[in-house]
Formats: structure tokens, C-alpha cells, sequence
């Protein structure tokens, strides 16, 4: 059974809402796109919604298919897959706090050996090679080839 | 003329000329590996254009997008797998013609179609957008609301979704992201909760980058690594006579018209160009029953067809300054990121860089040939490359490449928070266009809207008293109403599968009941 419509319905009209509440301090001129964009969301959320529960309630399999979800708990899906979203997140939120601290040099091949590793690559002495390697080309291109100011640590000044 | 000579001289200096290769090399490469999309390397590559010049730029994007729009074509080819969205009609007749032993045949033909595919449509462009601007000058407030909502609701109602409705709450969705940040109409920020780095609104290149670009990479952290299985060992002879591929001028002919019609509506892009034009040859062969088996018609077809989009579906972009798709949007992104306007205006004061880009898309088009028939050989080295190592080197790609354009970490984290956002979308079967899409034309909705409320004092009535505001109002609810026609036949035909599915499976229930009796 296929009940994304349902979800992204209920998350349309739920959006919808909050952006209408939080525009409520505006003045008219720049409230009213968004209120009119917010209940166009509104709209076809109800719709996407009201009409995935209408597949359900006229149909006995899916009826029954939903109410076995239900007793069963399988409605909330599966999200132990999502877990494996968190390293390489983790590992790309930590690289950017610290970098401007500790510079683009010194935290982009630990990055990408991290980053490969939780992604599955484990050969960790050809990971460090190539990390190594990109990281001195990238170096290369954006500080002088392309002129664009990368950070810089205050160790050895790279 | 003047003005084509102008971007000829430009385009005919070395460093251009080096642009258009590196850019047609890069975007052979990526097409050709599944996993890696030209959206994903335009949106990286953007931040790295910066300190080039405006030419240049869109030189060597425009290279990537023709390159990129072809190769994909090599590994539906030779592994079954389409390296791009835009090559999944080739894996019909291109796979099957590979495991006949013709693979060389099928990339072959794949290739010069491709390339004659590609140099019509920039033809078409070279003539249609700059005509198109010529029309523009006479657009008013009234003319660019309801281009840009015919722009949003096409392209969300003939999305790659499975659904019309997901991509219409994407269109919205969209629409509601590009009014966080300054409003236009009264200068009050909106939305910002205080955040200094979206008081302009969300920037749009680490936003892109974050959903082509991190997203990507999220969702392979979470999809299973899988060997490719259907690959071709032999390629065979890949050079070929020119006459083998003239004998089918026809398909040719006919793909390359429906890629380019196509092209310039926004919304259906390579993808159904690829199909449509597909299923129009099977209808018109004699031997209808034999595509899917590997027919070189099938081939020349599809890819005809999607490469003959690729031109034309910036028409819309550089006649109107209305991207008619995700990449014309990533586009958009990086002539804005040059300080250039599309438009009326970009062939008035600076033909140079427009014509330099058309040309150097012809340019590329005649390159990707040889490269990609290169490519096509030592494609096997490229499946080597380990999925885990290159996606944590374009992750180290993206972040450099996001703060490097206002040196702002915030833009670095806005650019992540964008690539969670795109794997849940995905997850929801979220198209992402009509998201880039929504805040790309938002803002030009929301001023036009507010002009042409005041200069009719209120009434909508500019929808139904002008000329082109119904000609647009009526193609925005004819191709409205054609998805959802189609949406609703689609779904009959579904339902009666699995109702006949249920059928089936109760009576072979029965009977086995009755046996056990």
C-alpha cells in the first residue's frame, strides 16, 4: 500500500499552516504572496490526503492491509535505514564548524577518508592517497588557480 | 549576424576552446557513470566558474550539459543501467542490441545521433531565443505572472514523479521557499528567524547544490551497493561507415523535430522526449513487435531525441528569462552568480557572452563524438572507480566549492541542510525540478502579481482582457488537464492490473483450497 500522498498531504497542510500563522505579523503587501502560495499548499495537501484516504476506505484489501499495519505497528516503516544517513552527515557538519579554526588543509583528506570509509570503501591506505591528492589539487586550483580565498590554518599556514 | 560573429571571435580563443573540451570531457564522464548526474555536476561546477569570465562560464556548462545529456546513453548501453534520466528509453533497444554482440553499432549510432540531435536544436536556439527576446520587450507584469505560473504548473503536472499531485505540492512547496528573505514588494525580511544568511533568501547555488549535489550522496550512503550485472564484455567494431547511420534519416529526422518541440515547452524534457519519441517509431515501423529486442531504430530514436532537447530548452531561458527546467535553472543560478540577466536583456548588452554559449554548445556537440566514442571504450575503467570514494570526494567537492562562493560557512550548512531535505523528498518520490523551479520563478511571480494588481487597481481581470496572458492561461489548463488526464488513466489501467492481480491470486487461493480438501 502507497501512502506517501497521504504523508506529504498531512506535511503539506501542516506547512501550510505554520507559514500563514507566522505571517500573521506582517503587513499586507509582503504577507500576501505567502499566505496565497500557503493555502494553494493547504489545498492541494487536503486534496493529495483526502483522496489517498478515499482509496483506502473504498477498498476492502487496502482496508484490511491498513488496519494490519496498525495492529501490527509496521505503519511507521522501516527507519533503521535512515541511521546510515548520520556518519557521513556527522563527518560534514563537524568538517564545517572547523573549518575556519582549523583551515581547508589540514580537515579535507581526514573528510574524505572518513567520509569513504563510511560509505563502504575500507582499502584506508588507498583512501589516504587518494585523499591526499585531491585535497593538494583542490588546494592547488581554488587558491591559485581561481583565486578564490579557502581557509587557512594557523599551523605551518596552509 | 554581427552579433554571431562577435561570439564566434570570442568562442575561437584558446582558453574557450580549452573550456568547451574540459567541459565535454568532464560531462562525457559523468553521464557515462550511473550515480552521477550533469544536474549534480553543473551545480558543483558553478561555484568553480566564479572567478572565470561570464563567457567562459557558461562556455564550459553549456559543454557539460550537451556532454552529459549523450554519455549517459553509454552505460544504458553496455550495462543496462542509464547513466542519466535521459538516457532510460536508450536501455530499451540499446542493452539488448549490446548483448546481441552490436554494442559497438549501438554506441555508435547512439553517438552520431546524439550529435546531430544536439547541433539542430542549437540551431533552433541560435534563431528561436533571440526572437523570443525580441517578444519579451513587449511582456508586461501581467505577461510575466501568468509565463511564470504557466512555467510552474507545467513543469510540476509533467514531472518525473509517478504522481501529479507530488509534483504540484513540490511546485508550491517551491513557490514558498523563495518568499523567505527580503519581500520585493515592501523591503521586510520574512521568514529569516533572524539568520543573517538567508535575509536575501535562500542562495540559490548552495541550495542547488545541496539537492543534486549532498543529496546524492546521502541517498548512496542508505542504497546498497550493487554490481553490474548486465555488463557487455565485447564492445565489437565501434567506428562504422557514415551510410550505416544515414539509412535511418529518417527516425532521425522525425526524433530530433519531437526533442526539439518538446524541448522548448517547459516541463517534459529529455526523459519524455526520449520516450515519446521512441514510442512514435515503434508505431511507425513495419515491424512494431521487434523494439525491445535491440532495434538500431530504437536507438537512433531515443537518443535523437533527448540530445535535440538540450538546445532548445534553454530557448525559453535565454528568450524569456524563464528556465523551463532544472538545468536551465542551474543556469539561471550561474548567470545571475555572473552578474547577468537573462533575457531581452542578455542579447542587448552582452551578445558576446549568449552567442559565445550557443556556438560553443554546437562546438561541443561535434567534440563529444570522439570523446565519447573514446569513452565508450575504456568504459570499463570508469565502473572501477569505487562509489564509496568518489562520492566522499564530490562531498569534499561540494562543501569547498559552496563556501568558496561568499566565503560564508552558513552557506555551507545551508547547502547540507538542502542535500537531508532532497533524500526525504526522494524518499516521498518528491520531484526535485519543480522545487528549483519554485524558487527560481517565485520571486518574479510575487512582483509581477503585485504590479499588475496595482496597474489594474486591484482585479485579477488582466488574466482574461489581454492577449497573452489567456493564450498562456489556456496552455497552463490544457497541459494541467492533460496530466490529469492522463494521471487518471494511468491509474484505471493500475487499478485494473491489480484488481485482475487479486483475481488471480484468489483463484489460485480456491484451488488450492479445493485440492487440500
Amino acid at each position: 500500500m502507497d501512502t506517501r500522498n497521504l504523508w506529504l498531504g498531512v506535511l503539506g497542510i501542516f506547512l501550510g499552516i505554520i507559514v500563514i500563522v507566522w505571517s500573521a505579523d506582517l503587513t499586507w503587501a509582503p504577507a500576501f504572496f505567502p499566505r496565497v502560495v500557503s493555502v494553494v499548499l493547504i489545498v492541494l495537501g487536503a486534496f493529495a490526503a483526502g483522496h489517498q484516504i478515499f482509496l483506502i476506505a473504498s477498498d476492502a484489501q487496502q482496508r484490511s492491509s491498513v488496519f494490519h499495519q496498525i495492529s501490527t505497528g509496521n505503519w511507521r516503516g522501516n527507519w533503521k535505514r535512515e541511521l546510515l544517513l548520520l556518519p557521513p552527515l556527522v563527518i560534514a557538519v563537524v568538517y564545517v564548524y572547523f573549518f575556519r579554526k582549523l583551515g581547508f588543509a589540514w580537515l579535507t583528506p581526514p573528510l574524505i577518508v572518513a567520509t569513504a570509509w563510511f560509505l563502504g570503501y575500507r582499502k584506508l591506505w588507498v583512501s589516504v592517497l587518494v585523499a591526499l591528492g585531491f585535497s593538494i589539487i583542490l588546494y592547488i586550483s581554488f587558491r591559485y588557480l581561481l583565486n578564490v580565498p579557502i581557509p587557512r590554518s594557523p599551523l605551518l599556514g596552509i | 549576424m554581427q552579433n554571431i560573429l562577435l561570439g564566434l571571435s570570442e568562442l575561437m580563443q584558446p582558453g574557450m576552446l580549452f573550456m568547451v573540451l574540459s567541459g565535454v570531457l568532464l560531462g562525457v564522464i559523468v553521464g557515462a557513470i550511473p550515480g552521477l548526474t550533469t544536474n549534480m555536476a553543473i551545480a558543483i561546477m558553478v561555484p568553480v566558474t566564479y572567478s572565470m569570465s561570464p563567457a567562459a562560464a557558461l562556455v564550459f556548462l553549456s559543454s557539460i550539459y550537451c556532454a552529459g545529456a549523450y554519455a549517459g546513453s553509454i552505460a544504458s548501453i553496455l550495462i543496462g543501467i542509464p547513466g542519466t534520466g535521459a538516457a532510460v528509453a536508450t536501455t530499451i533497444d540499446g542493452h539488448p542490441l549490446a548483448k546481441k554482440g552490436r554494442a559497438g553499432l549501438a554506441i555508435y549510432l547512439a553517438t552520431v545521433s546524439s550529435v546531430f540531435g544536439g547541433i539542430v536544436s542549437t540551431f533552433v536556439l541560435v534563431i528561436a531565443a533571440p526572437q523570443l527576446a525580441r517578444l519579451a520587450v513587449k511582456f508586461g507584469p501581467a505577461e510575466f505572472f501568468t509565463l511564470g505560473l504557466f512555467g510552474m504548473i507545467t513543469v510540476s503536472s509533467m514531472s518525473e514523479s509517478s504522481s501529479i499531485m507530488r509534483g504540484l505540492i513540490a511546485g508550491a512547496f517551491g513557490l514558498l521557499l523563495s518568499v523567505v528573505g527580503i519581500s520585493p514588494i515592501a523591503a521586510a525580511p520574512r521568514l529569516t528567524f533572524g539568520l543573517y544568511e538567508i535575509i536575501d533568501g535562500f542562495p540559490l547555488v548552495p541550495v542547488f547544490i545541496g539537492l543534486f549535489g549532498f543529496g546524492q550522496i546521502l541517498n548512496s550512503a542508505v542504497t546498497e551497493t550493487k554490481g553490474y550485472e548486465g555488463q557487455v564484455t565485447s564492445i565489437g567494431k565501434m567506428w562504422h561507415n557514415f551510410r550505416t547511420w544515414l539509412q535511418y534519416w529518417k527516425t532521425f529526422l522525425r526524433s530530433s523535430l519531437i526533442g526539439t518541440i518538446l524541448g522548448m515547452i517547459p516541463g517534459p524534457g529529455c526523459v519524455a522526449a526520449a520516450f515519446f519519441a521512441h514510442d512514435r517509431e515503434k508505431r511507425a515501423s513495419k515491424t512494431p513487435e521487434k523494439f525491445g529486442t535491440g532495434m538500431p531504430e530504437g536507438v537512433v530514436a531515443t537518443e535523437s531525441a533527448n540530445n535535440a532537447v538540450v538546445g532548445s530548452s534553454l530557448v525559453p531561458l535565454l528568450g524569456l528569462g524563464v528556465p523551463g527546467n532544472s538545468v536551465s535553472a542551474l543556469f539561471l543560478g550561474a548567470l545571475l552568480l555572473h552578474g547577468l540577466r537573462p533575457g531581452p536583456s542578455l542579447f542587448r548588452n552582452s551578445p558576446e557572452v549568449a552567442f559565445s554559449m550557443v556556438l560553443a554548445m554546437i562546438l561541443a556537440n561535434l567534440l563529444m563524438g570522439p570523446v565519447g566514442l573514446l569513452v565508450g571504450r575504456g568504459f570499463s575503467y570508469f565502473l572501477k572507480v569505487p562509489k564509496g570514494l568518489l562520492q566522499a570526494l564530490i562531498l569534499a567537492l561540494c562543501a569547498v566549492g559552496t563556501f568558496s562562493l561568499r566565503n560564508n560557512v552558513g552557506d555551507v550548512y545551508i547547502m547540507l541542510g538542502f542535500g537531508v531535505l532532497s533524500y526525504f523528498l526522494k524518499k516521498l518520490d518528491v520531484p526535485l525540478s519543480p522545487i528549483v523551479l519554485g524558487i527560481i520563478l517565485g520571486p518574479m511571480i510575487e512582483r509581477s502579481l503585485h504590479q499588475a494588481l496595482t496597474l489594474f487597481d486591484g482585479s485579477m481581470a488582466f488574466l482574461v482582457t489581454r492577449p497573452i496572458p489567456i493564450v498562456l492561461l489556456l496552455l497552463t489548463l490544457w497541459s494541467l488537464f492533460g496530466s490529469i488526464r492522463q494521471a487518471v488513466r494511468r491509474g484505471r489501467g493500475g487499478a485494473k492490473a491489480i484488481r485482475k492481480k487479486t483475481d488471480e491470486s484468489r483463484r489460485r487461493d480456491t484451488k488450492v483450497n479445493v485440492a487440500d480438501k
